[in-house]
C-alpha cells in the first residue's frame, strides 16, 4: 500500500469524472470541467498514452486551457486502497452519473480503484515551514506503514530531494513550471531541472499532464515470446543428420571448385523414403543432434530432405570487439513449415538489430517472428499457395505485407509496455542513458521509432519458388541451377527500410520480392547481415574453406562465390571470419542464413 | 590515404579522440559565446548518447582559446565530461589561433593513442582573425596558424595522423581556415555562432541517417567534408 507524503503540497479532494483511456492496471480520468470533454477519444498522444498505461501507478496532471491554477492531480494505484481520504469526496462513483456512463462505456473499472486529489504546487521555500500544515507532521493520508520496497524508493526521493513527493516511486519536480512552460505544447517533454528526480509531464493541447514512476529497474527481461513452429512432419535422428555426422556428410562437400551435381549430392543412405509425418511431432522442441543452435534462440529445424531442401542459419557476436561492445543483437533462424496442402516450405533468416537503438536484439527476435507468423499464415491458408502459380498473383503480397506489418506491430506495442511495466533498462544502455534517451528525456518521443530496431532478411522457399522480405541492408543472393547444372548467382538486394515502430505497411510491400525458378531445377537464396557483407573480400575469401568456394567467374560480391550446406558450415565459416582482425574484417554481429530447394534427379517434377 | 584507417570503427577497443578548440575571443561575447556554449552541450550529449552510456567509444579534449590558449579538458572519456558548468563568455582577449593550434598538438600527444585507436578528429570554430601574441590580426599571425595547423596535421602518431576540420563565422577569413582544415572541404562557413547549436552536434557526430550502425572514421570523415544534409 503507498503512503503519501504531502509534506509539500496543498491537496484538496477532487472527483473523477471522465474516464479517457483504460488499461489492465491503468485508468485515466479527467475531470469534467476539462476541454477534453469535447474531444473524440483519449486526449493523450498514442505514445504518451503507452507510457502512462505501462505504468503499474501514475500520476495523471490536468490543467484547464482557461484555468491556471491549480493543477489537478490524480494518482492511480495498480491496487485498490486500503484506506484513504474516502471521507473527504464520496466514494461511490455512481454519485457521478457522468463519469460512471462514461466509464461503462469505455469498459474501464469504478473508482474503486482511483484515488483522486486536486494538487496546487506550492512556493518550495514555504512548504517544509515548521507551523506549515502541509508538513511531513500532519499527515493526510492514511498513516499505514510502507513496506520495504517503498521505504527504499522513499529513501531514493528523499536523496534526490525533489520538490514534492506524492506516494510510492512518484516525485514531482516543479509542477507549476512545467505546467506554465509547458500549457501550450504538444508531446513528450523532460521537465526542466527534473535531472535528479526524472519526471514525465506529457501535454496534449488541453494541457493535460502524466507523471510516472520513472525508477527504472536494471532487470534484464526475459527474451520476448517466440512464434510456435506449427506441428510438421516428425522429427526423428533422421539420416540425413546422421549420416552427417559420421562423417558421410563429406559427398555434401566435394572437393570440387563447382557446385556439386545433383548425383553427388544425394548418396544412396538418404535417397530412400522418408518416415512419415506425424502431425502430433512439434520441431520446436526436437532438436538433430548436429543441428546447430542460434546462440540466441532454439529456433531452428533439422534438415529433414538434404537431397531436396537443403537449408541451415548460424549467428555470431563477430569479432571479439564487437562482442564486447554489445553481445550479439542478430538474430538467425531456419525452420521447415508446411502449406496448406502439407508440402514442406523452408523459412530462413537473419535479422540484425540496430545497435544504436534500444532493445534492438529483440527487435531482431520480433522481426524474424513475424516473419514467420505472417509466412504461415500465408502459406497456410490456401492449398494452392504452396504453388509459383499462386505466387504470380498480386494480391498474396498485399495479404502478407498487412499479414506481417499487424505481426511485427502487435508484438513491439506490447513488449515496450511490457518493458515500460517492468522498468526494465536495456542492458546495453547505462540506465541514465536509457532514461534520458527512451522515457524522459526531451527526444523520448521522436525516439520511440528506435525501439526494436532491426533489419530482417527472410525466405520462405517452396519445392518450386518462394518469396522473401528484405527489410534494411544486408546482402543476399539468388542461385538458380539449371538441368544442364548451369548456375546463375545474382545479388539482389535493394535499400529499404529496416524494421520499426514507424515501419508502414506500404514500406513492407515494397520489401517483399518473389523467387520464381525460370526454368532452374534447383533454386537458392543466401541472406546475410552487413556484418558479414561489408567485411573485405580477402576475408570473405579467405574465410570459406576450399570446399565452399566457387570459381570466381562474373562474381559482383565475394559472397557469391560462397556455397554454404549446412549450419556448420555457416558457423565455421563466421568463425574464421571473427578471427580476423580489423578492419579486414568488419567488427558487427555476423549472421547467415541459406536455403536451397528444388528437384533431385529422382524426383518427379 | 590508408583504407584500413577509413575502415575502422569506433569501439571500445578502437576509441576515437576528438578536440575541440573553441574561439572564446572578445568578439564572441553575447550571443555568440552562448551559442557557442549550448552547441558544445548538445555535441558532447550527442557523442555520450552513441556511447550508450557504457562505452568508452570517444575521448574529449576541450581547448579554449583568446590572446592565449588552455585546456579546459583534456582527453576524457566522453562519459565522464561534466558541462553543465562549462560556458564560454568572450573574455579571452584576441584570436590566438596559433597558439591553439599549437597546444591541441601536445594534447595529442600526450594521449598516448595506441595503433588500435581511431585516428583523431580536430574540430575549431572561430569568428576572428588570427592574431599574434600581441593581439595583431596580421598575415605572419595567419601564417604561423596555417603553419601549426601543418605541424598538427602530420604529427606522427601511431594511430594516425589527426584531421582537422574548421568552422568559420562572423569575421573569420575563409583563405586562412581552408588551409587550416585538412583539406577546403573540411572547412564550413556558418551564417553566425547561431547556426552552431544544430551544426556541430550534426557534422561531429558519426552517425548516418538511415544507417546508424555505421560508425567508422570513413564515414566522419564523409560527413565533415560535406556538412549535414539542409532541408530545403
Amino acid at each position: 500500500m503507498m503512503r503519501r507524503d504531502a509534506s509539500r503540497i496543498d491537496v484538496q479532494p477532487c472527483a473523477p469524472t471522465v474516464a479517457i483511456a483504460s488499461s489492465p492496471n491503468v485508468q485515466v480520468f479527467l475531470p469534467a470541467s476539462s476541454e477534453v470533454m469535447g474531444e473524440a477519444g483519449p486526449a493523450l498522444p498514442p505514445a504518451a498514452w503507452q507510457l502512462v498505461s505501462a505504468a503499474p501507478e501514475c500520476l495523471v496532471l490536468v490543467r484547464d486551457s482557461d484555468d491556471a491554477d491549480p493543477v489537478r492531480a490524480y494518482l492511480i494505484p495498480q491496487a485498490p486502497p486500503e484506506a484513504g481520504p474516502s471521507e473527504s469526496f464520496p466514494d461511490d462513483a455512481r454519485n457521478y452519473p457522468d463519469y460512471f456512463a462514461e466509464s461503462e462505456a469505455l469498459g474501464v473499472a469504478t473508482t474503486a480503484e482511483i484515488e483522486p486529489y486536486a494538487v496546487r504546487a506550492t512556493d518550495t521555500s514555504t512548504a517544509s515551514a515548521p507551523d506549515d500544515p502541509r508538513s511531513p507532521e500532519a499527515p493526510f493520508d492514511e498513516p499505514t506503514a510502507p513496506d520495504d520496497s517503498e521505504n527504499q524508493l522513499l529513501a531514493r526521493q528523499a536523496q534526490s530531494a525533489p520538490l514534492a513527493t506524492l506516494g510510492a516511486g512518484i516525485a514531482v519536480s516543479s509542477i507549476t513550471d512545467a505546467g506554465a512552460v509547458q500549457a501550450d505544447v504538444a508531446g513528450i517533454t523532460e521537465v526542466p531541472d527534473s535531472a535528479a528526480s526524472p519526471v514525465l509531464l506529457v501535454t496534449s493541447k488541453v494541457t493535460a499532464g502524466a507523471v510516472r514512476d520513472t525508477a527504472v529497474s536494471i532487470v534484464v527481461p526475459p527474451a520476448p515470446p517466440m512464434s510456435t513452429i506449427l506441428p510438421t512432419v516428425e522429427i526423428q535422428p533422421s539420416d540425413d543428420v546422421v549420416y552427417v555426422m559420421r562423417g558421410q556428410g563429406d559427398a555434401l562437400r566435394p572437393e570440387l571448385p563447382v557446385f556439386p551435381s545433383p548425383s553427388l549430392e544425394a548418396p544412396q543412405t538418404v535417397s530412400e523414403p522418408h518416415p512419415v509425418s506425424s502431425p502430433e511431432a512439434s520441431a520446436r522442441t526436437s532438436m538433430a543432434p548436429s543441428e546447430v543452435a542460434s546462440p540466441l534462440g532454439q529456433w531452428t529445424t533439422p534438415v529433414r530432405v538434404p537431397l531436396e531442401r537443403r537449408f541451415g542459419s548460424f549467428s555470431s557476436a563477430g569479432p571479439k570487439a564487437a562482442e564486447e561492445d554489445k553481445g550479439n543483437q542478430d538474430f538467425a533462424f531456419h525452420l521447415e513449415v508446411p502449406d496448406g496442402a502439407g508440402r514442406p516450405w523452408v523459412l530462413v533468416g537473419v535479422a540484425d538489430g540496430v545497435s544504436q537503438s534500444t532493445w534492438s536484439a529483440r527487435g531482431a527476435r520480433h522481426a524474424s517472428a513475424a516473419f514467420i507468423e505472417a509466412a504461415t499464415e500465408l502459406l497456410q491458408s490456401s492449398a494452392a499457395s504452396g504453388t509459383e502459380c499462386a505466387l504470380q498473383g498480386d494480391a498474396w503480397p498485399v495479404r502478407f505485407a498487412a499479414c506481417f506489418h499487424d505481426a511485427v506491430m502487435k508484438r513491439t506495442i506490447e513488449d515496450r509496455e511490457y518493458l515500460l511495466a517492468g522498468r526494465y533498462t536495456d542492458p546495453t544502455w547505462t540506465p541514465e542513458a536509457f532514461e534520458s534517451e527512451f522515457i524522459t528525456g526531451p527526444r523520448a518521443k521522436e525516439n520511440v521509432s528506435k525501439w526494436f530496431q532491426s533489419t530482417l532478411l527472410a525466405v520462405a522457399m517452396g519445392r518450386t519458388g518462394g518469396f522473401g522480405l528484405f527489410l534494411g541492408d544486408g546482402f543476399a543472393r539468388v542461385d538458380r541451377i539449371y538441368q544442364d547444372h548451369r548456375r546463375e548467382t545474382a545479388s539482389v538486394l535493394q535499400p529499404t527500410r529496416p524494421v520499426s515502430a514507424w515501419l508502414t505497411q506500404q514500406e513492407v510491400h515494397v520489401g517483399i520480392v518473389r523467387f520464381a525458378p525460370k526454368g532452374a531445377r534447383r533454386l537458392g537464396v543466401v541472406v546475410t547481415t552487413d556484418g558479414v557483407s561489408k567485411s573485405s573480400t580477402e576475408a570473405l575469401i579467405k574465410a570459406a574453406s576450399p570446399a565452399l568456394l566457387q570459381a570466381p567467374r562474373n562474381a559482383q560480391h565475394p559472397l557469391e562465390r560462397i556455397d554454404f550446406r549446412s549450419s556448420q558450415d555457416c558457423q565455421a565459416y563466421l568463425q574464421r571470419l571473427a578471427m580476423m582482425s580489423a578492419p579486414e574484417v568488419e567488427v558487427d554481429n555476423m549472421s547467415i542464413a541459406f536455403v536451397l530447394c528444388g528437384q533431385t534427379p529422382d524426383s518427379q517434377p | 590515404m590508408r583504407q584500413d584507417i577509413l575502415k575502422k570503427n569506433i569501439t571500445g577497443r578502437n576509441p576515437m579522440h576528438i578536440v575541440l578548440i573553441a574561439d572564446d575571443s572578445v568578439s564572441m561575447a553575447g550571443e555568440p559565446a552562448k551559442a557557442a556554449t549550448k552547441a558544445i552541450h548538445a555535441w558532447v550529449n550527442e557523442l555520450y548518447v552513441r556511447t550508450r552510456g557504457k562505452k568508452p567509444y570517444f575521448r574529449f579534449s576541450l581547448l579554449c582559446f583568446g590572446t592565449h590558449a588552455g585546456v579546459a579538458a583534456e582527453a576524457l572519456d566522453i562519459r565522464d565530461v561534466e558541462m553543465k558548468s562549462f560556458a564560454l563568455d568572450g573574455t579571452s582577449g584576441t584570436t590566438n589561433l596559433a597558439e591553439a593550434l599549437s597546444l591541441a598538438a601536445e594534447v595529442l600527444e600526450r594521449d598516448g593513442a595506441t595503433a588500435d585507436h581511431c585516428p583523431p578528429f580536430v574540430f575549431l570554430f572561430t569568428d576572428g582573425r588570427p592574431t599574434n601574441a600581441a593581439g595583431k590580426a596580421t598575415e605572419e599571425a595567419a601564417r604561423a596558424a596555417i603553419e601549426r595547423a601543418e605541424t598538427l596535421k602530420l604529427l606522427d602518431l601511431a594511430c594516425g595522423s589527426p584531421f582537422v576540420v574548421a568552422i568559420g563565422f562572423g569575421k573569420a577569413r575563409d583563405d586562412i581556415l581552408q588551409q587550416v582544415a585538412s583539406t577546403p572541404r573540411m572547412y564550413h562557413r556558418l551564417p553566425s555562432a547561431q547556426a552552431l547549436v544544430s551544426f556541430l552536434p550534426e557534422i561531429g557526430t558519426p552517425t548516418v541517417e538511415g544507417d546508424p550502425d555505421e560508425t567508422t572514421v570513413g564515414r566522419l570523415l564523409e560527413k565533415v567534408s560535406t556538412g549535414p544534409i539542409r532541408e530545403a
